[in-house]
């Protein structure tokens, strides 16, 4: 089982400036608050709030997220970079905890 | 009574009638919580049709994960560009699935998410561009199984 607060993140082979999806799944309950559990209880809402992109400390994306999302949020979105750098995806769930996670993009 | 009458009020009828079969979706939006939602995208614009390209499947077997796509065509340049997408789904107790701020640095105006449904229910999607002008694409996805357990 993968620990809350880890995520995957896929990039594609990227060329500078050209746009392409980068995929990330989010390792998270997400409970909505609505949904009962296998044992038939009702869990309460447990889920991410808020997710930032960021391209070299640039916000390239802010995003709010409802707790309609399904469980370990998967989310595509397109990129376009002209240069190496850091993205940073951040993320919040609504009980303030804060996770990041960093990857080097080389758009060729 | 003439047919007028008679028409009017089996029409009223009828809408009492069909009340009580909406107050059973217990857990379901109430409609001004949806018009309320979208208020919040469109800033009471009217949406217009076109340059939305909302993907979901006609028919989820599984609420639980509903894969749903927006694409916004859209130069994406300093001058015009997508500002945000929302994606909404009218019968989900919270109507607001997702909603983003993009940059003209994105490149392409592009979401995919999977999402819960509840039930059977419209899914819109919404564009609000840099010049303020917003444009709505909807699709009724059918549920099988909801994802509200």
């Amino acid at each position: 089982m993968a620990e809350i607060g880890t995520a995957k993140l896929r990039l594609p082979k990227m060329a500078k400036g050209k746009s392409a999806q980068a995929q990330t799944i989010i390792v998270h309950p997400n409970d909505s608050g609505f949904a009962k559990d296998e044992t038939g209880a009702i869990p309460p809402a447990y889920f991410i709030e808020a997710l930032t992109v960021e391209f070299e400390g640039e916000v390239v994306y802010a995003m709010n997220l409802g707790p309609s999302l399904s469980k370990d949020p998967y989310i595509e979105f397109s990129l376009a970079v002209d240069k190496p750098g850091r993205l940073r995806l951040t993320w919040k769930d609504n009980k303030g905890a804060v996770f990041t996670r960093e990857q080097v993009v080389e758009p060729a | 009574m003439n047919r007028r009458e008679v028409l009017i009020a089996a029409a009223a009828l009828g809408a009492v009638a069909a009340a009580p079969g909406l107050l059973s979706f217990a857990h379901a939006a109430e409609p001004d919580k949806v018009a309320e939602a979208i208020a919040a995208v469109t800033g009471g614009k009217t949406a217009q049709q076109g340059r939305v390209t909302l993907t979901a499947p006609a028919i989820a077997e599984n609420g639980a994960v509903v894969p749903v796509s927006v694409e916004v065509a859209s130069p994406m340049t300093e001058g015009d560009y997508v500002k945000s997408i929302t994606i909404l789904a009218d019968k989900n107790p919270q109507p607001r699935v997702i909603s983003v701020n993009l940059t003209p640095d994105n490149g392409a105006a592009y979401l995919s998410v999977r999402m819960r449904l509840g039930e059977t229910s419209p899914v819109r999607a919404y564009a609000v561009m840099s010049d303020g002008s917003v444009y709505a694409a909807e699709k009724s996805v059918k549920v099988t199984i909801g994802g509200c357990g």
